[in-house]
């Protein structure tokens, strides 16, 4: 518990007493480019002709912006579990934390998919998707309220 | 690779439930005791020299400050008390006062010689108001 009020102290130092800000841009980045995510893999599995690019290219960036996202997203998600992750009341934060710990599940079993289960591919568009609308409900039930708040 | 991403993916989704648990846990335990935590030294605001004229407390409960807006006298001690499961932080919005985190059941005073507006940095809804009377 010390060790995780400490990691918090030291990350709002480093941001300037700044940190849920922090918090607020790279979830919003997260939740942008996991939109961003579900856009090309339509593209790469044909649905769409998103922006006219390649399926290989969309293959190419849907990777890598997934990379992103995912680096963004653990840093955040360590933040919370270090900080302020405890309190089951209200009922956002309830949600949050739910929300938050099923965003790692269904990572871990998108990461499944993907490596282990033979012809699983056939699930990833349904955990993507699933994937896409659980960032959107830790959005909601985080910067919607900073903003607010505000 | 993908293994060790996966193990940082997974403990990350048991980390949260885990620190939950403990965090209820350690509140039921908590509120069992009720043990009196000494007030943490009192700090100027504008290093007034006038003694406290009253006093006024301040409950951080359930992600809030209970009451909202605290109207008190001139130089009166202000003290917060975090009897909620998370830690907070009294921040002045105009600067100038910051409390450092309070783990729960930690106290912070103050004298407040001037309204004031504050925050807790961790938790962006919860913000408050003292007002001066008089």
């Amino acid at each position: 518990m010390t060790y995780a009020v400490d990691t918090i102290g030291f990350l709002n130092r480093v941001t300037g007493h700044q940190l849920l800000l922090w918090k607020v841009v790279a979830t919003t980045t997260v939740f942008a480019l996991a939109g961003l995510q579900v856009m090309l893999a339509a593209r790469f599995y044909e649905r769409t002709a998103f922006l006219g690019i390649s399926g290989g290219t969309a293959a190419t960036l849907h990777r890598w912006s997934g990379r992103v996202a995912l680096v963004l997203a653990v840093l955040v998600a360590y933040s919370c579990i270090a900080g302020p992750a405890g309190p089951t009341s209200p009922t956002r934060v309830l949600l949050h934390s739910i929300f938050g710990i099923a965003a790692f599940v269904v990572l871990t079993v998108k990461f499944v998919i993907l490596r282990v289960v033979k012809g699983g591919d056939k699930a990833l568009p349904i955990a993507g998707i699933s994937l896409f609308l659980v960032f959107a409900a830790i959005w909601a039930t985080s910067v919607a309220d900073y903003v607010t708040a505000r | 690779m993908w293994v060790v991403i996966c193990g940082v993916f997974v403990a990350l989704a048991v980390a949260a439930p885990v620190k939950i648990l403990r965090t209820q846990s350690e509140a039921r335990k908590a509120t069992k005791e009720a043990k009196v935590i000494p007030v943490a030294a009192a700090k100027d605001v504008t290093k007034a020299k006038s003694a406290a004229a009253t006093t006024g407390t301040v409950k951080m409960y359930e992600i809030a400050f209970t009451p909202k807006t605290i109207t008190v006298a001139r130089g009166a001690t202000v003290t917060f008390d975090n009897q909620d499961t998370a830690p907070h932080t009294v921040t002045d919005t105009a600067a100038g006062i910051d409390s450092g985190v309070l783990n729960p059941g930690q106290k912070f005073s103050l004298v407040v010689t001037r309204p004031l507006d504050y925050v807790c940095t961790i938790h962006s809804s919860m913000h408050g108001r003292i007002e001066l009377s008089g």
